[in-house]
């Protein structure tokens, strides 16, 4: 038995609010800093800048992944209805962020590496498997009709997923010959304090942002669901 | 303009792109459910 949610419907949209200003400041600053600040990075040079945007945006899709997960787990535990909303907008963002990870990283190859794509690098093969994995959850979820069969079993895709974003993580880390760089090695990230400060803004920009639309998409999603509620009393 | 330049400039205006539709679409459509919603319920209340 799935229970209804509860939660007003604009409440996630007016926390999101102050979200959506703290990832406005953030990522103005972060951006502006990247630009017009940063020094070039002596092994790069100016194509260095795409990590300020590239890795928190990747970072912020496992986020997006794990909290839809975390979701769909609590669904599976209380069964309520609210938690498959959720989960379903968590693996949402993380879905619109991944593209954006891999677009970013596919124009930072290409600037560096003059290849768009390298299918022996496990780092980007294993984050394109996250990706596919979770796109095809909205497939599973409009093969199923609505209700709490739907519910369960999105839950469970959700929370499998998961298992794959350390995978993915750890993947340049487990391997010796790869040219994907790795910058958070095990003795701590390898680039100077005012890079590692900027970074940390953008990171920081980009989780609030993924905060702002989920308050966002999630207030749309429960709008919708009062209207349908009431749409299904007038018939 | 070189061309590191370029790509880097249309990373960071892909994202804002992506991200300003986003905005966007998903504001219009809760603004249509928000008065969808408003007007059902003033026409049960009466």
């Amino acid at each position: 038995m799935i229970r209804a949610a509860v939660v007003p419907p604009l409440s996630a949209w007016k926390r999101g609010t102050a979200a959506a200003a703290a990832a406005g400041a953030l990522l103005v600053v972060a951006f502006a800093l990247t630009f017009f600040w940063l020094p070039n990075e002596a092994d790069q040079g100016f194509s260095q800048r795409i990590f300020y945007l590239h890795v928190p945006l990747a970072l912020t899709t496992y986020a997006c992944f794990g909290w839809g997960g975390w979701k769909g787990f609590r669904m599976l535990a209380t069964g309520r209805g609210r938690y498959d909303l959720e989960s379903c907008v968590g693996v949402h963002l993380g879905t619109i962020f991944a593209s954006l990870t891999l677009v970013t990283g596919s124009l930072w190859a290409r600037i560096s590496w003059g290849i768009w794509w390298s299918w022996n690098e496990n780092q980007l093969v294993l984050f394109l498997v996250v990706f596919l994995y979770y796109s095809a959850y909205f497939m599973l979820r409009s093969s199923v009709p609505g209700g709490p069969q739907r519910a369960r079993i999105s839950a469970v895709y959700a929370v499998f997923g998961v298992v794959l974003i350390p995978v993915s993580f750890l993947a340049i880390r487990l391997r010796a010959n790869f040219i994907h760089p790795v910058v958070f090695a095990s003795h701590g990230p390898q680039m100077a304090p005012s890079m590692l400060s900027v970074f940390c803004l953008s990171f920081g920009g980009m989780l609030a942002l993924a905060s702002a639309l989920y308050a966002q998409e999630l207030a749309g999603k429960r709008l919708d669901r009062r209207l349908r509620n009431l749409q299904g009393a007038r018939t | 303009v070189t061309s590191s330049e370029a790509f880097v400039s249309a990373a960071f205006l892909f994202f804002l792109a992506v991200v300003s539709a986003y905005i966007v679409i998903h504001g219009l459509k809760l603004a249509r459910l928000a008065r969808d919603v408003a007007r059902l319920e003033e026409e049960e209340q009466r």
